[in-house]
């Protein structure tokens, strides 16, 4: 069972109570900023998804990922090497802390650590706060750690289906990444990150009827998700979201952004936020094959639910309708995981992504 | 990927550019062949594996992207040698 908690509640006391109700069910959770099912979205509440049928889950949690991510996942490793040869077919949801900015390096560890000969696919998502950025929580069972993940594999007779898409497009010349260290940027052009960002980003603000200049706290992170930086990778973007502005005028970004990459500046419209959300829907419908969708999980940025607005409920219900009416549930994240055997990156950001249940 | 044991430069850029994007995955690969004096634009995919070792000698996002990419190409190389042996055996 996943339970996916507004920062308004205590994640621990949310899954202590989930666990009291169904003592023999594991239970996984992340803090949120967002929180829907198919009948609907809503804020400061909680949503909740279970699983139930022929299949086998085993989860752990870790903490300590903004020291190191890989004595994180080498400990969830040592905990998480089971097979079923009866349930050939495995996905692993991951969820993690986005405020520690190791998610793409959460997401690649645990894919080469806990590979074993059969490529790993993982999906899930970084937890959000409301918009605070400052605490992000997630948790197993009776416990809620910062600075954690958690990976809790699904085994299954049937394949599972991934889908993920994002509906957002580069605008910019590009901007050199100048000076950075791990997840934080402090340089642009060889000048501070945050001046160089608001400049580039100025006349997309004015249209948006934004001040830049006078962007603080929540309204600050709204730009921030709906005015994303990306990175070229052929003919497409991967989008990267800043998540806070630090007192020197750096950026802190949810993943490491290495010194000597190239940026661009992007945005997104709500037919692209449809688009994309639907294009998720099927790419995971067509990977169940023969099977029905008995269920989807789906983990969904929060940028979506800025730009969509109202709108973003029948974005959820698009999900749905494609799974062929399929009960659906899930958080608005910080960051969101989909890595399939045939990919090189794992961690996202604007995107929807979808996991397809198998009946 | 070719499928006579070699792989382009190209190649070993797109493993590591949707993590870095392509303008430093770019950078990275042409650094670890430079390093490794290994020149040209097609490489035997021990050379490939050599030049994705080199980068994963990075801290942070390069080195484990590096690691990852390498992990990967290993497991589908494999997985093609094998199939072509079964096939060449029927």
């Amino acid at each position: 069972m996943c339970v996916f908690a507004s920062s308004q509640f205590s994640l621990e006391r949310v899954l202590k109570q989930t666990k009291q109700q169904w003592p023999e069910t594991t239970v996984i959770g992340a803090s949120s900023a967002g929180e829907f099912t198919e009948a609907g979205e809503t804020l400061q509440a909680i949503s909740g998804w279970a699983l139930w049928g022929d299949f086998e889950v085993r989860a752990a949690m870790a903490s300590g990922l903004t020291e190191s991510p890989e004595t994180v996942v080498t400990a969830l490793a040592g905990k998480l090497n089971e097979r079923f040869d009866s349930h050939p077919h495995r996905v692993g949801i991951l969820l993690l802390d986005a405020m520690s900015g190791r998610g793409e390096e959460t997401t690649l560890l645990a894919a080469t650590l806990l590979d074993d000969g059969d490529p790993i696919r993982l999906v899930g998502g970084a937890a959000g706060d409301d918009l605070a950025m400052e605490n992000t929580w997630v948790g197993l069972n009776d416990r809620a750690e910062e600075d954690a993940v958690v990976l809790a594999f699904l085994h299954s007779k049937a394949p599972f289906g991934i889908g993920v898409e994002h509906g957002h497009q580069a605008h910019s010349e590009p901007i050199a990444v100048t000076r950075a260290a791990g997840n934080v940027v402090a340089e642009l052009e060889g000048r501070p990150a945050w001046q160089v960002w608001k400049e580039r980003t100025a006349s997309l603000a004015a249209k948006a009827g934004l001040d830049v200049d006078a962007l603080e706290g929540n309204d600050l992170a709204r730009f921030f998700f709906t005015h994303s930086a990306s990175l070229a990778s052929g003919s497409e973007i991967k989008v990267r979201a800043p998540l806070r502005r630090l007192d020197d005028g750096s950026l802190s970004f949810a993943c490491g952004v290495p010194e000597g990459s190239v940026i661009r500046v992007t945005d997104s419209d709500v037919g692209q936020q449809i688009d994309s959300a639907r294009a998720a829907a099927e790419q995971a419908r067509a990977q169940l094959g023969e099977h029905p969708c008995a269920g989807a999980l789906v983990f969904d940025c929060v940028c979506r639910k800025l730009i969509l607005g109202d709108g973003f409920a029948g974005a959820v219900e698009t999900i749905s309708s494609t799974l062929g009416g399929a009960p659906v549930a899930g958080f608005e994240t910080y960051g969101e995981i989909a890595l399939d055997v045939s990919d090189h990156s794992g961690f996202h950001n604007s995107t929807t992504v979808v996991l397809a249940i198998p009946q | 990927m070719t499928a006579t044991g070699h792989v382009s430069h190209d190649e070993l850029r797109e493993a590591l550019q949707s993590a870095l994007g392509q303008e430093r995955a770019d950078a990275a690969i042409r650094n670890a062949a430079a390093a490794l004096s290994l020149k040209g634009n097609t490489f035997t995919h021990d050379e490939g594996l050599e030049i994705l070792g080199k980068v994963a000698e990075h801290d942070g996002i390069v080195g484990i992207s590096a690691r990852f990419a390498r992990s990967r190409l290993m497991t589908r190389w494999a997985t093609a040698r094998l199939d072509a042996v079964r096939s060449s055996s029927d």
